[in-house]
């Protein structure tokens, strides 16, 4: 719809601007034709006037010869032969008037021929006057040419004056024709240019609405960000609670469930002492599993700060916290971090202490349990493009097992929240080990992977940006 | 020191206020044990025998009618009472929190545990209060720290 108007306003000014260039190219020629009109007349008016001048001069030369022939005084002679000078003259003029007019060329062509025709004659007379003194003969004869002289030079001025006329004509129609259209033209211009600017008026209208609709939108956006972020906070500060508060009803279970298995455990039978285990067991399980959940929530409770610490001496700390379990299962655990990162030192802890613990935990029965953690520094640039910064480096951190491993499409599920792999009879826990492991991770802007093949043991693979 | 050594108690959870005297009679030979169900019912036992205070009194914190934060600041106020030492006695540890009853004059801060560990935590207090009986330095202030 807004492409539609864009392109609506693009046409209207297109009309707009084609109207103008009409418009000036109409005045430009008008101009043209008055000039041309102007033009004409001047020229009609030079036309009459040589030819008057040539007709004039004929008779000069006429009025010359007699006046020589009857007085026999030089005096005529000088007015005769000027005369035909000056009349070389005006057929000049009147050649180069008639340069662009070829039936006038060729009138003049007529004129000069008769002209001349009839200055011959007079020669003629006067010559024969001299030799044989027999008087004039042609007067009849002079008279008849001097008569078509005027019919040519008549003609003559009724073509150019036809010209003057057509002239003038077309120049009239145009005069009553060129205000009504340009007047017509200005009127569509103006009409044209107002649908332009209401149409501009309204579209800028229509941006400023848009503009402070997508204002409101933002400014809801916002509250509702604020909302969101309020909710999750209550929603962590909930689950905090809450799993503390159990934490209490499940100390007093378990507090008289121990004082059951003490003092009286003598005053039950064997099958009552047994379901008190199994309570035992599950009252313990329940509070493993709310430690978790109070750890977990507690992770993103606190902005704790970090330290550059020695990853070695964190990871050989946690190994010797297990060194029961790894003599009990005669583990070999391979220790082999030398990175010095800024992390923070209790979270990190819990992390190495989660994956050693699981490493430990999900061993095949048969086999020596391996446990091998490895730390490298690699460049943002030499990894996967979609998961790693290109300009920044990571310390890789990897712990490889040779356990029961996992189906790799698990690979994402087992770092949920409460998900688990394997029955709790089985494997102890509480589904969350991962998790936290996860969010310890996400807190060090890092990425957690995990690698593993069903019977062939797991990898873990913790990036964490080094800034 | 009179002996036996007179302990008042302020907690609402009757199981706590058992496991309490449980753990006493395993780690003393010899106490008195008052208890206090509520915070109103503590101050008017105060005032009422504020002439024999009791030589130690553990504060629960979340109680009825008048909590233990309450309570704290009215012994603070009295100067009949505000000698007695004060342990808090409750079961969420808050740095923030912790850090309030320890500027309010409180001695120590005991989270409420399982029973073994209560029965250590009560004899180490006990015997803190005996020997020295003054507030310890802030680092010390949380006997049993999560």
């Amino acid at each position: 719809m807004k492409k539609n108007k864009l392109f609506n306003t693009n046409i209207i000014f297109l009309f707009a601007t084609v109207f103008l260039i009409v418009l000036s190219l109409i005045t430009y020629l008008r101009i043209e034709s008055l000039i041309d009109s102007s033009k004409q007349v001047n020229h009609t008016s030079r036309v009459e006037f040589g030819l008057n001048n040539i007709f004039a001069n004929l008779k000069d030369i006429e009025a010359g010869q007699r006046g020589y022939l009857l007085t026999n005084d030089s005096v005529f002679l000088d007015h005769y032969y000027k005369a035909i000078g000056n009349l070389t003259i005006y057929f000049k003029i009147l050649d180069s008037l008639a340069e662009k007019n070829p039936s006038q060329q060729h009138n003049i062509k007529a004129l000069k021929l008769t002209v001349y025709k009839r200055i011959e004659q007079l020669k003629k007379t006067m010559v024969d006057a001299r030799t044989s003194n027999t008087y004039p003969i042609e007067l009849l004869e002079g008279k008849a040419l001097m008569n078509e002289v005027r019919e040519q030079i008549n003609k003559m001025e009724t073509e150019e004056s036809h010209l003057l006329k057509q002239s003038n004509r077309t120049f009239d129609e145009e005069t009553l024709v060129t205000p009504f259209f340009t007047i017509s033209l200005i009127g569509f211009f103006i009409f044209i240019s107002l649908i332009a600017y209401f149409q501009l008026i309204k579209a800028l209208k229509i941006s400023v609405e848009l503009e402070s609709d997508l204002e409101k939108k933002n400014n809801s956006l916002q509250k509702n960000i604020q909302l969101l972020t309020i909710m999750n906070k209550e929603l962590e500060t909930f689950t905090f609670i809450s799993s503390h508060d159990m934490q209490e009803p499940l100390r007093k279970i378990q507090t008289f469930i121990n004082f059951l298995l003490g003092k009286e455990k003598a005053n039950l039978s064997d099958e009552g002492n047994f379901y008190l285990q199994r309570i035992y067991a599950t009252a313990k399980r329940m509070r493993t599993t709310i430690d978790d959940l109070l750890k977990y929530s507690h992770l993103k409770n606190t902005d704790q700060k970090t330290e550059i610490t020695g990853l070695n001496g964190v990871i050989e700390e946690v190994v010797n916290d297990y060194s029961e379990t790894i003599e009990r299962k005669k583990a070999v655990i391979e220790v082999n971090c030398f990175c010095q990162i800024r992390v923070i030192p209790i979270q990190f802890r819990q992390l190495m202490d989660n994956l050693i613990n699981n490493s430990l935990k999900y061993t095949k029965i048969n086999a020596t349990p391996q446990i091998t953690i490895a730390c490298e520094i690699k460049a943002g640039n030499k990894l996967n493009k979609e998961l790693f910064l290109w300009e920044i480096n990571y310390c890789h951190i990897s712990v490889t097992d040779n356990g029961i491993g996992f189906e790799q499409k698990y690979k994402d599920r087992i770092f949920e929240v409460f998900q688990r792999l394997h029955n709790s009879d089985v494997y102890e826990g509480s589904g969350m080990g991962l998790a936290i492991c996860k969010r310890i991770v996400e807190n060090h802007k890092g990425i957690i992977t995990a690698t593993g093949k069903l019977d062939q043991g797991a990898k873990f693979d913790i990036y964490i940006p080094i800034s | 020191m009179k002996i036996p050594i007179n302990i008042l108690l302020a907690d609402d959870d009757s199981d706590d206020r058992f496991f309490f005297s449980l753990a006493l009679k395993e780690v003393l030979s010899s106490f008195q044990l008052n208890t206090a169900v509520d915070g109103e019912e503590l101050m008017n036992y105060l005032i009422k025998n504020s002439e024999t205070p009791p030589d130690v009194l553990f504060l629960d914190l979340n109680m009825p009618k008048k909590n233990g934060s309450e309570c704290l600041a009215e012994i603070k106020r009295n100067s009949k009472l505000k000698n007695i030492p004060v342990v808090i006695y409750s079961t969420s540890v808050q740095k923030d929190t912790a850090d309030v009853f320890y500027k309010s004059g409180a001695f120590y801060y005991v989270r409420k545990c399982e029973f073994e560990e209560l029965k250590r935590v009560l004899k180490q207090v006990l015997f803190l209060i005996e020997t020295q009986n003054e507030q310890p330095e802030r680092k010390n202030f949380i006997v049993n720290p999560d």
